[in-house]
Parts: C-alpha cells; structure tokens; sequence
C-alpha cells in the first residue's frame, strides 16, 4: 500500500481539529484514522473516505465540541467565554415567553423577505436563462399619430428578411407565430383543443435555449407540416407509444408530422410553447400579406445583435426602413417603425400588448411595492426586537453588574448580548426557511404561479440569505447590546433600579409609532383595496351578464343551424349571435370620422357585430330612436353599389359624445364613415353606455352593427333556476351536433368578466397575507411592551389600588400611554395611505372615491386591536391583589 | 441528578469495555458491540458513552499504546472499576430476580 492510499479528506480532517475540544483531539482523531485506515483495506478509498467524513459529522456534538465541556480547565475569564454559549441558552430558557415574542416575530419577518424576494426573483428572471439573453431583442411596432401611439409586438411579414439582409449588426433573424384554440385529431377518439402552439423557423432553435431530445429539430423546422413536442405534450398525445414519425390531424385539414422531441420549457418563459410547428403559412389570408408591410397579424420577430452592439443605435435605421414600405403614404397621418426590445424586458412591460401572446407581462411597480412591504414587515420585526430587549434590559441590570464586577470587559459583555441576539435570529431563520419551504406551495397557488425554492439553496442564494441575517442581527443586536453593556456596576448592584433612562424610552415610543405608523398605512391600504375589490365585483357594467354562457362558433355560417338545434332546450331563455360579449377583448377597433378617414380628427370606435337578439340578451338601455334589427345591413350585398351600402346601427353615449352629435335624439339619422370597407353608418338609435372592457378602461365609443359574417360567439341566456348540468349537456350535445369535427367549449360570462381583474385579485390576496402578518407583529410588539410596562409598575398599581384606585381607571392609566402613541401613528399614516392609495386607484378608469370613513373605521379598528392587545396585561395587573406587590417592601 | 444511573445503552457499552478487557477503547468497543448486538452504532456515539461512564465512575482510563496506524496517536484505554462492576451485578441480579418472578407466557 503506497501513502497515496492513506489520505483522509483533508478539509474534513483539519475541519474536525477546528472544532474538537484539545483534551480530546488525539484519542478520537487517532481512533478516527485508525477506523479509516481500516476501512480502506475492507470497502476501498472511495467509501472509506465518505464514511470518515460521515464520522467526523458525527463527531459534531455538544459532548465534543470544544468550549461546551464543563470539565474544561481554565481561568475566570476563559470561563465567562466559554460558558456565554451556556448563560445564553439558559437565559432564552427562562425568558421562555419573550424568547418566543423574539423569534415569532422575526421568524414572520424573514418569512415574508423569503418567500417575497423569491417571487420577485422568478419575475425578474423571466427568459434570462437563455445564453444569448442579452443580445436577443424583439422586435416591437409603433404605430403613432398626432395624440396617440399604440404598442404591438407583432410586425409585418416581410420585416425579418428586410433585416436580415440590410443589417450587418443583426447576427440571427427568427420569428414566432403563435396559435391557440386548434383543434388536433390524434384520432377520431382522441382530440384536443391545444394552445400554445408556436409557429416558428429554424434561426428560433439557435436564438433560445431550446434543447433538443430527440429527432433533427432544425431540419424539422425547415420543412412544411413538421411538428417537435415538448415531453410531456407528447406523452398526452401518445402515451407510451414512441411519438417520433406519427402524424396528426391539425385543424380538420392538414396532417402534421412529429419529427421531434423538446425539453419541456421552464416557466419562466414569456413563450412557454408546449409545440413548435414549422412555419409555412396555410392560411390564404396570411400568405396572401407575406409582402404586405401594412399589415401585422400576430407575427413577431426576434434577433440576435452581435456583441457590444447597442441596441438603441439601430432604430434611426429601422425607421428608414418603415419610412420606405409603410410611411410612403402622405394622406394617412399614421406613422409606423419599429424599436427592439430587450428579451429580458419583456416580463416587466405591460405597455406592449400586456408582454405578449401567452403570459401577462408584470409591472414591476407590484415588484418594488411587494418588496418594499417585506422590508417594512422585516423592518417591523427588527423594531420589536429592539424594543423587547431595550425593555427587558432594565431586569438585566443586575446581571450586567455582577459580571462587571468579576471582571467582564465591555466588548465581553456586547460579545454576550449579540450573541443572543444572533442565536435568536438563526434560529427564528431556521423556521423562516421551513415555513416558507412549506408555505410556497401556497402562495403559487394564490398567485398561480410555479415559483421554486431552489434558488434558495444555491450559493447565491444562501449567502444573501446569510448576509441579509448578519445584516438584520447587527441592526437588531448592536442597540441593545451597547445600551446593556455601559450599565455603571456600582450603581446597578445596589439599587434595586429599574427605571430606565429617558432616551431609551423615547426611542422605544419613537419606534413603536413607527411600527403603528406601518400598520395603520398598510390598514387603510387594505380596506381601500378591498373596496375597489369589491367594487370590480359588484359594479354595474351597464348590462346584464346574469347566467349568460358564450359559445364559440365555427365561422358564422351554421349559426341558424346551432339555434335551430338548441330550440329544444326549453331552460334557454334566449340565444344572440355577435362577435363578443359586451365585456370582451373581442371586440375591434377601428377610426370614424364624418367624412375622411385620413382626416387627422378621426376617433377610434370599438365595433361589435351583434344580431337582434343581442340588446335583449343583455338588457341594453335605448335612449332614443329603435334597437337595430337583423335587416338593417342583411340586405347589404355587393350588388348594391358600394356608396349605397349604409348600414343602419346603434351607438352608445360616448361615440354621439366625441363626435358631436349633440342629443341622443339629434343624433339619430346621422352618418358618419368608419374603418371597415370604408362603410358609412346611420344611426338609427342610441344606448346608454355600457363597460366595453375591464374597469380598468375608461367606456370608448361603441357601434354595434348587425352586419352577419363575423357574428361566430353565440350567447346563451339560460332561465334562473335551471337544471344546470343537463343544460349544459344538452347544449353541448347541440354544437357537438351542429359542428362534428370541432371541440366543444364554452364560458359563463360572469366568469370571464371576473378573469379581468384576476391579476389584481390575486396579487391583492397576497397583500392582505402580509399585511396582516405586520399587522400581528406590531401587536406583538405592543404586547410584548405592554408586559414589561405593567411589571415595572406593579408597586405603583399596589399602592394606586390602597390608596382607593377602581379598577377600569388603573387599566385606563396603563392603557393610555400607548393609545396616545397609536393616536400619533394614526395621525402620521393617515396621510400616506391616502396619497399611496389615490395614487393606486389612478390605475383605473373606475375606482371609487376614498371616503373620510375609511379612516375612521380603520383607526377605530387600530385603537380597538391596541387595546385588546394591551388590555390583556393591563386587567390582569389592576386585578392583582395588592398585598402582593407590596409584600416585600 | 441521577450521576449514579447506569442506562440501557451505558450498560451495554459498559459490557462491552469488561468484554473486550485490556484493549478497550473506541474501536474495539465498537467492533464487540457490532458484532454481539447485531447493530450498527457510530464512532461518535461509542466515545460520548465512554466518557459519560468515566465521569459518572463507572470506568477509569489512561492513554496509551500509540500505533503506527494511527499516525502516532495515544488511544484512551477504558477500565471497569469495581463500582462500575458492583453496579453492573447488581442489575444482573435485580433483573432475573424480577424474571423468575414474571409469569411465563407460551405464545
């Protein structure tokens, strides 16, 4: 056996002689590489190595490390070192109920930092695990005119070759299509509605990570009808079956071949596609504008810059670009060009389209509030511990001046309180880790969203963690212990003092009017969030959307047939076709004006294409005039001469409003030209204004023509009370009738208006967690203080109560102090709130008004839970017999 | 404090350093206790039971009989001491005499 074979891990062994107790290091060193030694000769190197480093682990306890042992020699002041360990433990022992305040409150506190910098670390890391992820750009158009400017992240078909061609900067040109709601025929048993699905070329492969399991995916993408799954689309599809080379119906009309298999993406991807298809458009419609530079349809284009290029230094280009294909028309005041986006951007700026296709793009002001209301509930929990042990000083007196007088130094003594309050911090982190380990299963549900912990335990990670624990330890530990530690021994040992000095207790007011300051800000926040909640919920939209399902049809052109089906079902009260529900992102946009539609005055107007039925449905208000009817544009055909085709149509309020059509009576017989084949409109009648979109938006003007193609959304009023399920059975057993080869779905509008506020109602539910959890800290806190002030006074309440003092004014002198102190808070978070607040609700076109209510309740609410909290002290010590107290004076 | 109680695991240990006489120290203790109880047991667990024996006075020690295979280092050699033993026997009898007495159970 050479030496070689004898070597134990180094780091393992010099780590063992760093924490063993000297008196023991050589039997049980020497044990350990005789065992080693061994163990070489009986399981080999390899395990032998693994099982000595297990051993030393083992080694690790309170018997062996050095400086616990009671046995261990030494002078005085050794001893006071030694055993710091020891007094701390023993101390957080006894103090059992403000140890527990201690570590409640800051395991809350560091819970909320985790799981919040864990959310907003998986926002911000939205496609940066891309190589390339700093020089991928997409491409994003403008188009402007005089007052407006709208952002879209799809560009005209011919854009990415143009790019190619003429610019040398751009090292990869590639595009991305997506597609949702397609049908996909496995076979006639098995179909799917799939979404996700990415049209893309092959460059997509070499912009983003994608990996590659199986199959040759860049030829794949070069050819037409080829498809690569992810893994688990896959094995939907096919099960255990091998998938490569199968084939698929896509769409009823076209047979797709899987050529490939994907790594399933992460989530943190605004394309989180689940299959690429290649790119050759079908559609008639689409390959009839791959030269047409005015029209966008969905398409996006990514590049790649070389490196060092700044991104910024290719737009004057690209606008020469538009500027020769789009910009060449002199009528149109519209101006179109394009700027490139960062990748990494894409999450964190709704203004483009809400992100993209597939995932809505987060506003990183929600980024900067959540984290700032971690660092306050932190900021919170640090104020409590340096206000309970500030407080609790005071009993430490003695303490202080008995180890002053053997001889502790100063810098001893500090050594002693941080260590507490360390200790106490890594353990209240310990449980911060594990509650939010199991609480964020809880939060992604909340937020629906697949944040991981993993990031957590990687080296980064763990030592910010580990930084941000030494950072909050010194600024929670270094108050106290300096304040602790400069006590006069003299004077500490002989009077039985416990006073305090003044300017610790106008810190500890100080700070606990920061910590209500907080709350009472975070209160209000809340209930003026919750109202705007509620109001979203409750507000009426100007409709009806009661027990309305909206159905997809396939095309318009077996709508009649569908009604005719449905005819049977006797719980349908009534059926109107359209193309969108009242509240929908259905709906088009398009200008109008009086007479030129280059003028630059026109106006946008919102379109919905909607039968006769559809007022009905929902209830729509007439002002004046009549609702339309189904003949008013069914008798429109392109025999008629096109000036002679007016249809006849109704509008709402706002559209007569910013057209000047004076009174809803005056406007009726009006006309005016609006984008859609250049078709003028009469008004036949007009409605009161309705919510078109989210309360997000402010009403638009609104035209609701019957005109029949696009109407391909059936909304079904179903009769209050129906049998629910066999409705819905029967419905579906119509449409599956009517269109065999399409799948069936359908919404219950309610729930899709509810979708619009989705993101704020969840992101609301995460406020309202931690606000109450600040909430539960402050309290804490104030309990926690309130404790100590009624036992420095317990003499003073036994004397009180001698002297003929009732109980309710003894709690009412012990609760004053720190009524007035949360008045004071009151009175400084009022202000906040309500600039933070009304700056929120600027967020939305309808938002309610913050009411002088609010702040009543809230601060009554405040008072009320200050003094429930105090209270509990302050009763049990006005009810304390004062023979008690006074006993041992 | 109960520094005169002898635990189960203390016990079986102590059994073991009588077992393997003269050469008891930390891995020979561990070896006989493998072998006759059929159980693993860790390095570190052996040694904190030692020591815990010595100081309650159910063993004495000394160091010696370095090896070459142990890179020159001292082992600490365990001893039963009489109490240690006393204490042992008494337990012995104290626990058949409760066995004698315990109704016998067929199964």
């Amino acid at each position: 056996m050479t030496k070689q074979e004898f070597k134990v891990p180094v780091w393992a062994d010099r780590f063992f002689r760093w924490f063993c107790a000297p008196e023991l290091l050589e039997e049980i060193q020497g044990d350990l590489h005789e065992t080693f030694k061994e163990n070489v000769r009986e399981i080999g190197l390899k395990q032998a190595r693994k099982q000595f480093i297990w051993d030393v682990l083992y080694f690790f306890n309170l018997s062996t490390i050095k400086g616990n042992r009671s046995l261990s020699p030494g002078n005085f002041q050794n001893m006071m070192n030694n055993n710091n360990f020891r007094f701390i433990l023993r101390r957080l022992f006894r103090q059992r109920l403000n140890s527990s305040l201690h570590i409640l409150g800051l395991t809350i506190g560091l819970s909320v930092c985790i799981l919040i910098g864990l959310f907003i670390h998986y926002e911000l890391s939205f496609d940066t695990y891309h190589e390339k992820a700093a020089q991928i750009y997409r491409v994003n158009q403008i188009w402007e005119e005089p007052g407006e400017r709208f952002l879209d992240y799809s560009t005209p078909a011919p854009l990415p070759q143009a790019l190619r061609d003429q610019f040398p900067e751009i090292e990869m040109v590639g595009i991305a299509y997506p597609r949702d709601d397609k049908v996909i025929e496995i076979n006639p048993q098995k179909r799917f509605k799939q979404n996700h699905i990415l049209m893309v070329d092959d460059n997509f492969l070499d912009i983003f990570d994608i990996k590659v399991l199986r199959g040759n995916g860049h030829e794949a993408m070069r050819n037409p009808n080829q498809v690569l799954l992810t893994e688990s689309l896959a094995k939907t599809y096919y099960g255990r079956e091998d998938p490569i080379g199968k084939t698929f119906q896509y769409e009823n009309d076209q047979t797709m071949t899987v050529a490939g298999i994907i790594e399933d993406l992460p989530s943190n991807t605004h394309l989180p596609a689940e299959m690429l298809m290649s790119y050759f458009p079908i559609s008639p419609w689409v390959t009839g504008n791959s030269d047409n530079w005015g029209m966008t349809f969905g398409l996006s284009t990514f590049v790649v810059l070389k490196e060092g290029i700044e991104y910024t230094s290719l737009h004057t280009s690209i606008r020469d670009l538009y500027d020769t294909h789009i910009n060449d028309d002199s009528d149109d005041p519209e101006l179109a060009y394009a700027e490139l986006q960062p990748l990494t951007n894409i999450h964190l700026n709704p203004e483009v389209d809400g992100g993209g296709e597939w995932v809505q793009a987060i506003n990183p002001v929600w980024l900067w509030f959540f984290g700032g209301i971690s660092l306050l509930v932190l900021l919170l929990a640090c104020i409590n511990f340096i206000n309970l042990s500030t407080a609790q000083a005071l009993t430490r007196v003695k303490e202080v001046g008995i180890r002053k007088a053997i001889g502790a130094g100063r810098g001893q003594l500090m050594r002693q309180f941080l260590g507490e309050a360390f200790l106490l911090i890594a353990i209240a982190s310990v449980f911060a880790f594990i509650i939010s380990h199991i609480s964020l299963p809880y939060i992604n549900n909340l937020l629906d969203k697949d944040i991981s912990s993993g990031v957590l335990f990687s080296v980064g990670g763990l030592s910010l963690f580990l930084g941000f624990i030494l950072f909050t330890g010194l600024l929670t530990g270094v108050y106290p212990a300096w304040l602790i530690s400069r006590f006069q021994p003299a004077l500490s040992i002989k009077a039985n003092h416990v006073t305090g000095d003044k300017n610790s207790n106008f810190l500890r007011k100080g700070l606990v009017v920061t910590q209500f300051t907080i709350s009472a800000a975070l209160l209000v926040a809340l209930i003026i969030m919750s109202q705007q909640m509620e109001f979203f919920h409750n507000q009426n939209l100007g409709f009806d959307k009661e027990n309305v399902i909206t159905v997809r049809m396939r095309g318009h052109q077996k709508n009649q047939v569908f009604k005719s089906e449905i005819a049977s079902i006797p719980q349908i009260d009534q059926v109107s076709f359209a193309l969108a529900a009242p509240a929908s992102e259905s709906s088009w946009t398009t200008r109008m004006h009086e007479t030129d539609l280059n003028d630059p005055g026109r106006k946008e107007v919102r379109l919905i294409w909607a039968d006769e039925n559809y007022d009905d449905i929902y209830n729509l208000k007439l002002l004046a005039g009549r609702y339309t009817e189904n003949r008013d544009t069914n008798s429109i055909s392109a025999s008629i001469p096109e000036e002679q085709q007016i249809p006849r149509v109704m509008v709402n309020e706002q559209l007569i409003k910013v057209m000047g059509f004076g009174t809803p009576e005056e406007a009726l017989g009006k006309r005016f030209l609006f984008g859609f084949n250049n078709w003028t409109a009469e008004i036949v009648g007009v409605i009161a204004d309705f919510n078109i979109s989210s309360l997000h938006e402010a009403i638009e003007p609104l035209l609701i023509s019957p005109y029949f193609r696009y109407q391909r959304e059936a909304s079904i009023k179903l009769k209050a009370g129906s049998e629910l399920p066999q409705t819905l059975a029967a419905i579906k057993s119509s449409w599956e009738k009517t269109f065999p080869d399409g799948i069936y779905e359908f919404h219950f509008l309610e729930k899709t208006i509810e979708r619009y506020y989705e993101s704020e109602s969840r992101l609301y539910g995460l406020f309202k967690i931690f606000a109450g959890l600040a909430m539960l800290i402050s309290c804490l806190g104030l309990w926690g203080l309130a404790t100590f002030a009624t036992v420095q006074r317990t003499k003073e309440i036994g004397i009180r109560k001698v002297l003929g003092a009732s109980v309710s004014r003894l709690v009412t002198l012990l609760s004053k102090d720190f009524l007035i102190l949360v008045g004071i808070s009151f009175l400084l978070a009022a202000p906040i709130a309500w600039y933070g607040m009304n700056k929120w609700l600027q967020n939305f076109a309808f938002r309610i008004d913050i009411q002088w209510t609010v702040f009543v309740a809230s601060a009554l609410l405040l008072v009320a839970i200050a003094l429930f909290t105090v209270s509990f002290q302050s009763i049990k010590a006005a009810l304390t017999h004062p023979a008690k107290t006074l006993r041992g004076e | 404090m109960n520094n005169d109680r002898l635990g189960n695991l203390e016990e079986m240990i102590l059994m073991m350093v009588i077992l393997v006489h003269e050469e008891a120290y930390g891995i020979t203790v561990r070896k006989a206790y493998q072998k006759h109880y059929e159980q693993e047991i860790s390095l570190s667990a052996i040694h904190t039971v030692l020591r815990r024996l010595e100081k309650k006075g159910f063993t004495k020690s000394v160091l010696g009989g370095e090896s070459q295979e142990r890179g020159g280092r001292r082992k600490r050699l365990y001893q039963v001491t009489p109490y240690g033993y006393k204490k042992l026997t008494e337990m012995q009898e104290q626990r058949s005499k409760i066995w004698s007495i315990i109704p016998k159970l067929k199964f």
